[in-house]
Protein backbone atom coordinates (compact mmCIF):
# COMPACT_ATOMS: atom_id res chain seq x y z
CA UNK A 1 0.00 0.00 0.00
CA UNK A 2 1.23 3.60 -0.92
CA UNK A 3 -0.26 7.05 -0.68
CA UNK A 4 -2.95 7.98 -3.55
CA UNK A 5 -1.21 11.03 -3.56
CA UNK A 6 2.27 9.65 -5.14
CA UNK A 7 0.01 7.37 -8.31
CA UNK A 8 -1.97 11.02 -8.57
CA UNK A 9 1.70 12.51 -8.88
CA UNK A 10 3.06 10.37 -11.44
CA UNK A 11 -0.27 10.87 -13.37
CA UNK A 12 0.12 14.22 -13.85
CA UNK A 13 3.69 13.89 -14.93
CA UNK A 14 2.81 11.57 -17.29
CA UNK A 15 -0.13 13.81 -18.78
CA UNK A 16 2.39 16.62 -19.23
CA UNK A 17 4.96 14.52 -20.93
CA UNK A 18 2.35 12.82 -23.29
CA UNK A 19 0.63 16.18 -24.47
CA UNK A 20 3.96 18.21 -24.73
CA UNK A 21 6.14 15.73 -26.35
CA UNK A 22 2.94 14.88 -29.07
CA UNK A 23 2.33 18.41 -29.29
CA UNK A 24 6.47 19.39 -30.22
CA UNK A 25 6.17 17.27 -33.56
CA UNK A 26 2.50 17.77 -34.45
CA UNK A 27 3.06 21.39 -34.72
CA UNK A 28 5.79 21.27 -36.97
CA UNK A 29 4.01 19.07 -39.65
CA UNK A 30 1.39 21.40 -39.44
CA UNK A 31 3.41 23.87 -40.21
CA UNK A 32 4.95 21.65 -43.21
CA UNK A 33 1.96 21.05 -44.69
CA UNK A 34 0.43 24.91 -44.87
CA UNK A 35 4.00 25.60 -46.24
CA UNK A 36 3.52 23.28 -48.95
CA UNK A 37 0.03 24.36 -49.84
CA UNK A 38 1.24 28.09 -49.79
CA UNK A 39 4.24 27.10 -52.29
CA UNK A 40 1.44 25.56 -54.51
CA UNK A 41 -0.83 28.67 -54.73
CA UNK A 42 2.04 30.24 -55.79
CA UNK A 43 2.38 28.04 -58.51
CA UNK A 44 -0.91 27.81 -59.54
CA UNK A 45 -3.42 30.32 -58.25
CA UNK A 46 -6.59 29.13 -59.76
CA UNK A 47 -6.78 25.63 -57.65
CA UNK A 48 -6.52 28.24 -54.57
CA UNK A 49 -9.72 26.63 -53.30
CA UNK A 50 -9.12 22.98 -53.42
CA UNK A 51 -5.72 23.17 -52.12
CA UNK A 52 -7.10 25.13 -49.17
CA UNK A 53 -9.17 22.67 -48.52
CA UNK A 54 -6.44 19.61 -48.98
CA UNK A 55 -4.34 21.40 -46.58
CA UNK A 56 -7.36 21.80 -43.66
CA UNK A 57 -7.97 17.72 -44.36
CA UNK A 58 -4.18 17.19 -44.43
CA UNK A 59 -3.45 19.22 -40.90
CA UNK A 60 -6.16 17.23 -39.11
CA UNK A 61 -5.36 13.92 -40.72
CA UNK A 62 -1.53 14.65 -39.18
CA UNK A 63 -3.24 15.71 -36.12
CA UNK A 64 -4.10 12.22 -35.16
CA UNK A 65 -1.33 11.15 -33.12
CA UNK A 66 -1.67 14.54 -31.14
CA UNK A 67 -4.92 14.17 -30.21
CA UNK A 68 -4.97 10.43 -29.01
CA UNK A 69 -2.28 11.85 -26.83
CA UNK A 70 -4.68 14.12 -25.70
CA UNK A 71 -7.21 11.67 -24.75
CA UNK A 72 -4.48 9.81 -22.79
CA UNK A 73 -3.37 13.05 -20.95
CA UNK A 74 -7.06 13.16 -20.10
CA UNK A 75 -7.88 10.18 -19.03
CA UNK A 76 -4.46 10.00 -16.82
CA UNK A 77 -6.13 13.05 -15.46
CA UNK A 78 -9.72 12.55 -14.71
CA UNK A 79 -9.77 8.99 -15.27
CA UNK A 80 -10.15 8.24 -11.66
CA UNK A 81 -6.38 6.63 -10.98
CA UNK A 82 -5.75 7.11 -7.73
CA UNK A 83 -6.68 3.37 -6.40
CA UNK A 84 -3.84 2.86 -4.05
CA UNK A 85 -4.20 -1.54 -4.18
CA UNK A 86 -2.01 -1.10 -7.44
CA UNK A 87 1.05 0.38 -5.81
CA UNK A 88 4.87 0.48 -7.27
CA UNK A 89 3.36 -1.42 -10.33
CA UNK A 90 0.76 1.22 -10.71
CA UNK A 91 3.26 4.33 -10.64
CA UNK A 92 5.58 3.13 -13.38
CA UNK A 93 2.40 1.86 -15.51
CA UNK A 94 1.26 5.38 -15.38
CA UNK A 95 4.18 6.98 -16.18
CA UNK A 96 4.75 4.72 -19.09
CA UNK A 97 1.69 4.81 -20.73
CA UNK A 98 2.18 8.67 -20.94
CA UNK A 99 5.90 8.51 -22.12
CA UNK A 100 4.82 5.40 -24.69
CA UNK A 101 1.62 8.08 -26.65
CA UNK A 102 4.19 11.18 -25.93
CA UNK A 103 6.97 9.55 -27.81
CA UNK A 104 5.11 7.61 -30.10
CA UNK A 105 3.30 10.67 -31.73
CA UNK A 106 6.39 12.84 -32.34
CA UNK A 107 7.14 10.15 -35.56
CA UNK A 108 3.66 10.43 -36.90
CA UNK A 109 3.16 14.17 -36.42
CA UNK A 110 6.24 15.17 -38.05
CA UNK A 111 6.08 12.40 -40.83
CA UNK A 112 2.48 12.67 -41.61
CA UNK A 113 3.13 16.36 -41.77
CA UNK A 114 5.87 15.31 -44.62
CA UNK A 115 3.58 14.13 -46.54
CA UNK A 116 0.80 16.14 -46.35
CA UNK A 117 3.22 19.17 -47.14
CA UNK A 118 4.75 17.11 -50.38
CA UNK A 119 1.81 15.98 -51.75
CA UNK A 120 0.52 19.61 -51.57
CA UNK A 121 3.83 20.51 -53.88
CA UNK A 122 3.09 17.66 -55.73
CA UNK A 123 -0.80 18.68 -56.41
CA UNK A 124 0.37 22.21 -57.72
CA UNK A 125 2.67 19.97 -60.05
CA UNK A 126 -0.78 18.29 -61.71
CA UNK A 127 -4.13 19.64 -61.09
CA UNK A 128 -6.18 17.31 -62.88
CA UNK A 129 -4.89 14.45 -60.60
CA UNK A 130 -5.42 15.47 -57.30
CA UNK A 131 -8.50 13.68 -55.97
CA UNK A 132 -5.80 10.59 -56.84
CA UNK A 133 -3.04 12.38 -54.76
CA UNK A 134 -5.51 13.42 -51.74
CA UNK A 135 -6.27 9.85 -51.49
CA UNK A 136 -2.76 8.79 -51.79
CA UNK A 137 -1.73 11.38 -49.11
CA UNK A 138 -4.32 10.30 -46.47
CA UNK A 139 -3.58 6.32 -47.47
CA UNK A 140 0.13 7.77 -46.63
CA UNK A 141 -0.46 9.58 -43.42
CA UNK A 142 -2.57 6.35 -41.54
CA UNK A 143 0.20 4.39 -43.00
CA UNK A 144 2.75 6.53 -41.17
CA UNK A 145 0.18 6.44 -38.07
CA UNK A 146 -0.18 2.83 -38.01
CA UNK A 147 2.76 3.09 -35.39
CA UNK A 148 1.51 5.62 -33.24
CA UNK A 149 -1.36 3.34 -33.13
CA UNK A 150 1.22 0.82 -31.32
CA UNK A 151 2.16 3.20 -29.25
CA UNK A 152 -1.46 3.96 -27.98
CA UNK A 153 -2.36 0.11 -27.41
CA UNK A 154 0.50 -0.13 -25.48
CA UNK A 155 -0.69 3.28 -23.88
CA UNK A 156 -4.38 2.08 -22.74
CA UNK A 157 -2.63 -1.64 -22.03
CA UNK A 158 -0.95 0.09 -19.21
CA UNK A 159 -3.35 2.07 -17.89
CA UNK A 160 -6.25 -1.07 -18.04
CA UNK A 161 -4.47 -4.40 -17.70
CA UNK A 162 -1.24 -4.06 -15.64
CA UNK A 163 -1.14 -6.37 -12.02
CA UNK A 164 -1.68 -5.44 -9.00
CA UNK A 165 1.26 -5.20 -6.60
CA UNK A 166 1.40 -8.63 -4.60
CA UNK A 167 1.34 -8.37 -1.22
CA UNK A 168 4.48 -8.94 1.04
CA UNK A 169 6.85 -8.90 -2.17
CA UNK A 170 10.58 -7.96 -1.86
CA UNK A 171 11.52 -4.52 -2.48
CA UNK A 172 13.94 -5.99 -5.11
CA UNK A 173 11.03 -7.40 -7.07
CA UNK A 174 9.00 -4.63 -6.44
CA UNK A 175 11.66 -2.43 -8.32
CA UNK A 176 12.11 -4.78 -11.27
CA UNK A 177 9.03 -5.11 -12.20
CA UNK A 178 8.01 -1.58 -12.00
CA UNK A 179 11.29 -1.05 -14.04
CA UNK A 180 10.03 -3.22 -16.49
CA UNK A 181 6.46 -1.38 -16.81
CA UNK A 182 8.22 2.15 -17.24
CA UNK A 183 10.81 0.06 -20.14
CA UNK A 184 8.01 -0.78 -21.97
CA UNK A 185 6.46 2.37 -22.56
CA UNK A 186 9.54 3.69 -23.38
CA UNK A 187 10.74 1.06 -25.67
CA UNK A 188 7.72 1.47 -27.89
CA UNK A 189 7.90 5.31 -27.81
CA UNK A 190 11.33 5.46 -28.82
CA UNK A 191 11.08 3.00 -31.53
CA UNK A 192 7.94 4.32 -33.35
CA UNK A 193 9.98 7.52 -33.40
CA UNK A 194 11.63 6.48 -36.51
CA UNK A 195 9.30 4.39 -38.55
CA UNK A 196 6.62 7.29 -38.32
CA UNK A 197 9.12 9.92 -39.45
CA UNK A 198 10.36 7.42 -42.45
CA UNK A 199 6.90 6.38 -43.53
CA UNK A 200 5.63 10.04 -43.84
CA UNK A 201 8.81 10.84 -45.86
CA UNK A 202 7.92 7.56 -47.70
CA UNK A 203 4.76 8.52 -48.54
CA UNK A 204 5.22 12.00 -49.53
CA UNK A 205 8.41 10.93 -51.58
CA UNK A 206 5.69 8.72 -53.79
CA UNK A 207 3.03 11.73 -54.45
CA UNK A 208 5.65 13.50 -55.90
CA UNK A 209 7.22 10.49 -58.03
CA UNK A 210 3.26 10.28 -59.12
CA UNK A 211 2.87 14.07 -60.05
CA UNK A 212 6.36 14.02 -61.77
CA UNK A 213 6.52 10.76 -63.80
CA UNK A 214 2.69 10.72 -64.27
CA UNK A 215 2.73 7.12 -65.12
CA UNK A 216 2.60 3.61 -63.54
CA UNK A 217 0.85 4.93 -60.18
CA UNK A 218 -0.13 1.60 -59.46
CA UNK A 219 3.19 0.60 -59.33
CA UNK A 220 4.31 3.32 -57.39
CA UNK A 221 2.09 2.76 -54.76
CA UNK A 222 2.74 -1.29 -54.41
CA UNK A 223 6.33 0.06 -54.22
CA UNK A 224 5.20 2.60 -50.85
CA UNK A 225 3.23 -0.65 -49.41
CA UNK A 226 6.38 -2.64 -49.46
CA UNK A 227 8.43 -0.47 -48.28
CA UNK A 228 6.35 1.09 -45.34
CA UNK A 229 5.92 -2.38 -44.32
CA UNK A 230 9.96 -3.12 -44.15
CA UNK A 231 10.12 0.35 -42.65
CA UNK A 232 7.82 -0.74 -40.14
CA UNK A 233 9.53 -3.54 -38.89
CA UNK A 234 11.62 -1.88 -36.38
CA UNK A 235 8.44 -0.42 -34.68
CA UNK A 236 7.29 -4.38 -34.42
CA UNK A 237 10.37 -5.58 -32.58
CA UNK A 238 9.86 -2.76 -30.09
CA UNK A 239 6.25 -3.69 -29.94
CA UNK A 240 7.03 -7.22 -29.30
CA UNK A 241 9.91 -6.26 -26.60
CA UNK A 242 6.98 -4.13 -24.80
CA UNK A 243 4.86 -6.41 -24.63
CA UNK A 244 7.87 -8.97 -23.29
CA UNK A 245 8.23 -6.52 -21.02
CA UNK A 246 4.93 -5.90 -19.91
CA UNK A 247 3.72 -9.75 -19.72
CA UNK A 248 7.01 -11.86 -19.74
CA UNK A 249 9.38 -10.23 -17.14
CA UNK B 1 -29.50 36.29 -46.02
CA UNK B 2 -26.74 37.43 -43.11
CA UNK B 3 -29.80 38.79 -41.49
CA UNK B 4 -31.62 35.45 -41.23
CA UNK B 5 -27.97 33.64 -39.79
CA UNK B 6 -28.18 36.59 -37.03
CA UNK B 7 -32.26 35.81 -35.94
CA UNK B 8 -31.44 32.21 -36.28
CA UNK B 9 -28.98 32.73 -33.48
CA UNK B 10 -30.02 34.53 -31.46
CA UNK B 11 -33.58 32.66 -31.44
CA UNK B 12 -30.96 29.78 -30.64
CA UNK B 13 -28.76 32.12 -27.47
CA UNK B 14 -32.48 32.59 -26.24
CA UNK B 15 -33.76 28.98 -26.29
CA UNK B 16 -30.43 28.17 -25.25
CA UNK B 17 -30.61 30.39 -22.30
CA UNK B 18 -34.12 29.21 -21.43
CA UNK B 19 -33.31 25.60 -21.37
CA UNK B 20 -29.89 26.66 -19.33
CA UNK B 21 -32.50 28.06 -16.66
CA UNK B 22 -35.04 25.65 -16.73
CA UNK B 23 -32.45 22.92 -15.84
CA UNK B 24 -30.12 24.28 -13.90
CA UNK B 25 -26.04 23.73 -13.99
CA UNK B 26 -26.01 21.23 -11.08
CA UNK B 27 -29.31 18.86 -11.61
CA UNK B 28 -30.51 17.01 -14.52
CA UNK B 29 -33.79 17.04 -16.57
CA UNK B 30 -36.29 14.26 -15.55
CA UNK B 31 -38.91 12.87 -17.94
CA UNK B 32 -41.41 10.48 -17.07
CA UNK B 33 -43.42 9.40 -13.85
CA UNK B 34 -42.31 11.16 -10.32
CA UNK B 35 -41.70 8.39 -8.20
CA UNK B 36 -42.68 10.79 -5.48
CA UNK B 37 -45.79 11.97 -6.20
CA UNK B 38 -46.70 9.25 -8.71
CA UNK B 39 -47.91 11.69 -11.47
CA UNK B 40 -46.44 11.94 -14.95
CA UNK B 41 -44.32 15.33 -15.33
CA UNK B 42 -41.22 17.23 -15.65
CA UNK B 43 -39.37 16.87 -12.63
CA UNK B 44 -34.96 18.07 -11.75
CA UNK B 45 -33.21 15.94 -9.97
CA UNK B 46 -29.61 17.71 -8.21
CA UNK B 47 -26.92 15.31 -9.61
CA UNK B 48 -22.88 15.18 -8.56
CA UNK B 49 -21.24 14.34 -11.63
CA UNK B 50 -17.63 14.77 -11.27
CA UNK B 51 -15.52 14.13 -14.81
CA UNK B 52 -14.37 10.82 -13.39
CA UNK B 53 -18.09 9.45 -13.22
CA UNK B 54 -18.85 10.79 -16.17
CA UNK B 55 -16.17 8.55 -18.16
CA UNK B 56 -17.04 5.55 -16.07
CA UNK B 57 -20.35 5.97 -16.72
CA UNK B 58 -20.14 6.79 -20.29
CA UNK B 59 -17.42 4.29 -21.53
CA UNK B 60 -17.72 1.49 -18.65
CA UNK B 61 -20.90 1.10 -17.83
CA UNK B 62 -20.70 -2.18 -16.21
CA UNK B 63 -18.08 -1.42 -14.24
CA UNK B 64 -19.76 1.71 -13.06
CA UNK B 65 -22.40 -0.89 -11.93
CA UNK B 66 -20.25 -3.49 -10.15
CA UNK B 67 -18.79 -0.66 -8.19
CA UNK B 68 -22.18 0.88 -7.11
CA UNK B 69 -23.38 -2.84 -6.50
CA UNK B 70 -26.07 -2.62 -9.23
CA UNK B 71 -27.48 0.34 -8.37
CA UNK B 72 -27.11 4.11 -10.04
CA UNK B 73 -27.87 6.23 -13.15
CA UNK B 74 -26.49 4.62 -16.49
CA UNK B 75 -28.03 5.02 -19.79
CA UNK B 76 -28.70 8.64 -19.19
CA UNK B 77 -31.30 7.78 -16.14
CA UNK B 78 -32.82 5.62 -13.80
CA UNK B 79 -35.98 4.61 -15.38
CA UNK B 80 -33.91 3.56 -18.31
CA UNK B 81 -31.77 1.40 -16.65
CA UNK B 82 -34.56 -0.30 -14.88
CA UNK B 83 -36.55 -0.80 -18.10
CA UNK B 84 -33.23 -2.29 -19.80
CA UNK B 85 -32.85 -4.72 -16.80
CA UNK B 86 -36.56 -6.00 -16.73
CA UNK B 87 -35.64 -7.16 -20.33
CA UNK B 88 -32.45 -8.45 -20.21
CA UNK B 89 -29.52 -9.60 -17.94
CA UNK B 90 -26.75 -9.20 -20.37
CA UNK B 91 -24.13 -6.84 -19.31
CA UNK B 92 -25.20 -3.42 -20.36
CA UNK B 93 -22.41 -1.70 -22.68
CA UNK B 94 -23.26 -4.84 -25.19
CA UNK B 95 -26.85 -3.80 -24.73
CA UNK B 96 -26.37 -0.47 -25.90
CA UNK B 97 -23.80 -1.68 -28.46
CA UNK B 98 -26.78 -3.65 -29.95
CA UNK B 99 -29.00 -0.75 -29.65
CA UNK B 100 -26.48 1.72 -31.31
CA UNK B 101 -26.16 -0.64 -34.29
CA UNK B 102 -30.09 -1.85 -34.87
CA UNK B 103 -30.33 2.55 -35.32
CA UNK B 104 -27.95 2.21 -37.49
CA UNK B 105 -29.31 -0.28 -39.87
CA UNK B 106 -32.55 1.48 -39.45
CA UNK B 107 -30.47 4.70 -41.00
CA UNK B 108 -29.23 2.39 -43.46
CA UNK B 109 -32.15 0.88 -44.38
CA UNK B 110 -34.56 3.71 -44.78
CA UNK B 111 -31.49 5.67 -46.64
CA UNK B 112 -31.92 2.22 -49.12
CA UNK B 113 -35.98 2.82 -49.26
CA UNK B 114 -35.22 6.50 -50.23
CA UNK B 115 -32.98 6.00 -52.69
CA UNK B 116 -35.33 3.15 -54.51
CA UNK B 117 -38.99 5.90 -54.18
CA UNK B 118 -36.67 9.53 -55.14
CA UNK B 119 -35.05 7.58 -58.35
CA UNK B 120 -36.56 7.41 -61.55
CA UNK B 121 -36.24 7.74 -65.42
CA UNK B 122 -36.18 11.77 -64.99
CA UNK B 123 -33.32 12.36 -62.55
CA UNK B 124 -34.54 14.73 -59.48
CA UNK B 125 -32.59 16.46 -57.37
CA UNK B 126 -32.05 13.56 -54.43
CA UNK B 127 -31.41 11.20 -57.63
CA UNK B 128 -28.07 13.33 -59.00
CA UNK B 129 -26.81 13.03 -55.14
CA UNK B 130 -27.02 9.22 -54.87
CA UNK B 131 -25.62 8.96 -58.18
CA UNK B 132 -22.74 11.41 -57.34
CA UNK B 133 -21.93 8.81 -54.46
CA UNK B 134 -22.43 5.60 -56.48
CA UNK B 135 -19.79 6.82 -59.33
CA UNK B 136 -16.99 8.21 -57.01
CA UNK B 137 -17.10 4.70 -55.35
CA UNK B 138 -17.27 3.06 -58.78
CA UNK B 139 -14.15 5.56 -60.17
CA UNK B 140 -12.32 4.31 -57.16
CA UNK B 141 -12.75 0.51 -57.24
CA UNK B 142 -12.06 0.87 -60.76
CA UNK B 143 -9.18 2.98 -60.83
CA UNK B 144 -7.82 0.53 -58.17
CA UNK B 145 -8.94 -3.09 -59.17
CA UNK B 146 -9.30 -2.51 -62.61
CA UNK B 147 -12.54 -2.63 -65.02
CA UNK B 148 -12.62 -6.34 -64.64
CA UNK B 149 -12.61 -6.47 -60.80
CA UNK B 150 -16.03 -3.81 -60.65
CA UNK B 151 -17.82 -6.81 -58.81
CA UNK B 152 -16.08 -5.69 -55.13
CA UNK B 153 -18.01 -2.24 -55.61
CA UNK B 154 -21.00 -2.73 -53.11
CA UNK B 155 -18.89 -4.61 -50.37
CA UNK B 156 -16.50 -1.25 -50.72
CA UNK B 157 -19.46 0.86 -50.36
CA UNK B 158 -21.33 -0.77 -47.77
CA UNK B 159 -18.14 -0.51 -45.62
CA UNK B 160 -17.48 3.20 -46.28
CA UNK B 161 -21.44 3.99 -45.57
CA UNK B 162 -22.10 1.91 -42.29
CA UNK B 163 -18.61 3.17 -40.85
CA UNK B 164 -19.79 6.65 -41.74
CA UNK B 165 -23.49 6.03 -40.11
CA UNK B 166 -21.92 4.57 -37.26
CA UNK B 167 -18.98 7.39 -37.14
CA UNK B 168 -22.04 10.27 -37.37
CA UNK B 169 -24.26 8.72 -35.21
CA UNK B 170 -22.50 10.01 -32.08
CA UNK B 171 -23.39 13.74 -33.14
CA UNK B 172 -27.09 12.84 -31.91
CA UNK B 173 -27.40 13.50 -28.24
CA UNK B 174 -27.76 10.71 -26.14
CA UNK B 175 -26.69 8.24 -29.27
CA UNK B 176 -23.26 6.48 -28.86
CA UNK B 177 -21.05 5.36 -32.22
CA UNK B 178 -20.82 2.21 -31.89
CA UNK B 179 -17.35 2.05 -33.42
CA UNK B 180 -16.32 3.53 -30.66
CA UNK B 181 -16.64 0.02 -28.86
CA UNK B 182 -13.46 -1.72 -29.70
CA UNK B 183 -15.34 -5.25 -31.15
CA UNK B 184 -16.94 -3.13 -34.06
CA UNK B 185 -13.77 -1.49 -35.51
CA UNK B 186 -11.89 -5.00 -34.68
CA UNK B 187 -14.86 -7.28 -36.56
CA UNK B 188 -14.24 -4.55 -39.40
CA UNK B 189 -10.75 -5.05 -39.44
CA UNK B 190 -11.05 -8.92 -39.44
CA UNK B 191 -13.59 -9.08 -42.50
CA UNK B 192 -11.22 -6.40 -44.31
CA UNK B 193 -8.09 -8.72 -44.09
CA UNK B 194 -10.19 -11.86 -44.72
CA UNK B 195 -11.20 -10.65 -47.99
CA UNK B 196 -8.00 -9.87 -48.97
CA UNK B 197 -6.45 -13.22 -47.89
CA UNK B 198 -9.18 -14.96 -49.59
CA UNK B 199 -9.10 -13.48 -53.00
CA UNK B 200 -4.66 -13.43 -52.95
CA UNK B 201 -5.16 -17.33 -52.53
CA UNK B 202 -7.71 -17.77 -55.88
CA UNK B 203 -5.89 -15.35 -57.80
CA UNK B 204 -2.75 -16.84 -56.70
CA UNK B 205 -3.29 -20.37 -56.19
CA UNK B 206 -2.44 -21.76 -52.88
CA UNK B 207 1.42 -22.32 -53.44
CA UNK B 208 1.47 -18.70 -55.13
CA UNK B 209 -0.07 -16.98 -51.91
CA UNK B 210 2.38 -18.96 -49.77
CA UNK B 211 5.34 -18.63 -51.41
CA UNK B 212 4.36 -14.63 -51.60
CA UNK B 213 5.85 -14.74 -47.47
CA UNK B 214 9.20 -15.79 -48.61
CA UNK B 215 9.29 -11.98 -50.55
CA UNK B 216 11.82 -10.39 -51.71
CA UNK B 217 13.79 -12.69 -49.63
CA UNK B 218 13.54 -15.93 -47.65
CA UNK B 219 14.39 -14.50 -44.08
CA UNK B 220 12.16 -11.96 -44.15
CA UNK B 221 9.30 -14.62 -43.70
CA UNK B 222 8.85 -14.02 -39.89
CA UNK B 223 8.58 -10.56 -40.53
CA UNK B 224 6.04 -10.73 -43.15
CA UNK B 225 3.94 -12.75 -41.45
CA UNK B 226 3.61 -10.52 -38.08
CA UNK B 227 3.30 -7.19 -40.82
CA UNK B 228 0.31 -9.24 -42.01
CA UNK B 229 -1.00 -10.04 -38.42
CA UNK B 230 -0.35 -6.38 -37.32
CA UNK B 231 -2.65 -4.70 -40.24
CA UNK B 232 -5.59 -6.23 -38.63
CA UNK B 233 -4.52 -3.95 -35.01
CA UNK B 234 -3.66 -1.16 -36.94
CA UNK B 235 -6.69 -0.86 -39.01
CA UNK B 236 -9.34 -1.21 -36.61
CA UNK B 237 -7.53 0.33 -33.56
CA UNK B 238 -6.98 3.92 -36.06
CA UNK B 239 -10.65 3.49 -35.93
CA UNK B 240 -10.97 3.03 -32.48
CA UNK B 241 -9.04 5.11 -31.37
CA UNK B 242 -10.06 8.67 -33.21
CA UNK B 243 -13.65 7.96 -32.69
CA UNK B 244 -13.01 6.75 -28.60
CA UNK B 245 -10.87 9.63 -28.67
CA UNK B 246 -13.59 12.02 -29.86
CA UNK B 247 -15.84 11.07 -27.56
CA UNK B 248 -13.72 11.39 -24.53
CA UNK B 249 -12.44 14.75 -25.27
CA UNK B 250 -16.11 15.81 -25.89
CA UNK B 251 -17.16 14.57 -22.48
CA UNK B 252 -14.49 15.97 -20.50
CA UNK B 253 -14.77 19.38 -22.09
CA UNK B 254 -18.70 19.73 -21.66
CA UNK B 255 -18.34 18.84 -18.62
CA UNK B 256 -15.27 21.58 -17.97
CA UNK B 257 -17.61 24.27 -20.12
CA UNK B 258 -21.27 23.23 -17.87
CA UNK B 259 -22.21 21.76 -21.73
CA UNK B 260 -22.70 25.75 -22.91
CA UNK B 261 -22.31 26.13 -26.53
CA UNK B 262 -18.51 24.94 -26.98
CA UNK B 263 -19.21 20.88 -27.25
CA UNK B 264 -21.60 21.26 -30.17
CA UNK B 265 -18.63 22.81 -31.94
CA UNK B 266 -16.58 20.11 -30.63
CA UNK B 267 -18.91 17.06 -31.35
CA UNK B 268 -19.14 18.75 -34.69
CA UNK B 269 -15.44 18.71 -35.62
CA UNK B 270 -14.71 15.03 -34.07
CA UNK B 271 -18.09 13.46 -35.25
CA UNK B 272 -18.69 14.58 -38.92
CA UNK B 273 -15.15 15.73 -39.84
CA UNK B 274 -13.15 13.55 -38.14
CA UNK B 275 -15.96 10.17 -38.85
CA UNK B 276 -15.95 11.44 -42.39
CA UNK B 277 -11.80 11.18 -42.55
CA UNK B 278 -11.29 7.94 -40.53
CA UNK B 279 -14.34 6.26 -42.40
CA UNK B 280 -12.45 7.17 -45.76
CA UNK B 281 -9.33 5.84 -44.33
CA UNK B 282 -10.44 2.73 -43.18
CA UNK B 283 -11.86 2.18 -46.73
CA UNK B 284 -9.03 3.42 -48.83
CA UNK B 285 -6.88 1.17 -46.53
CA UNK B 286 -9.11 -1.82 -46.86
CA UNK B 287 -9.12 -0.94 -50.83
CA UNK B 288 -5.54 -0.64 -51.08
CA UNK B 289 -4.47 -4.16 -49.28
CA UNK B 290 -6.37 -5.59 -51.85
CA UNK B 291 -5.60 -4.16 -54.98
CA UNK B 292 -1.48 -4.26 -53.44
CA UNK B 293 -2.60 -7.84 -53.32
CA UNK B 294 -4.35 -9.24 -56.07
CA UNK B 295 -3.42 -6.98 -59.32
CA UNK B 296 -1.11 -7.90 -61.17
CA UNK B 297 0.89 -5.62 -63.58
Amino acid sequence: MIDPGIIKMSAYVAAGIAVGAASLATGIGSGYIAGGAVESMERQPQINERLFRAMLIGQAASQTGAILALVIGLLLLFGGFDNPAGGWYRVAALMGSGISIGLGSIGSGYGAGATGGQTCVAMGRVPDKNATLLGNMLIGQALSQSVTIYALLISLMLLYSTPLQPEGLATGAIVLKSVALLASGICIGFGSIGSGLGIGELAGKSNMAIAKIGKGEMGIMRVMFIGSAVTQSTAIYALIVSFLLMFVL
Amino acid sequence: MLKNKLLIFIAFMVILQVVVSLVGLGSDLNVGVNPETGNFSVWNTPNDNTIQKQILTEFQPDQYLADNGGEGKVLGSTSLYNLYAKFSSAPLGMGKLLFMLLVVDLLLLIGAILVVKTSGFIPGKWQLIWEGIYEFFEDLVVDSLGKERINFLPYIATIFLFILTCNILGVIPGLSEPTRNLNVPLGMGIIANVVVHFMMIKVKGAWGYVKGYAEPMFFLTPLNVIGEASKVVSISFRLFGNILGGSIICVVISNLTKFIVFPMFLSGFFGIFIGIIQAFVFTMLSLSYLSAGIVED
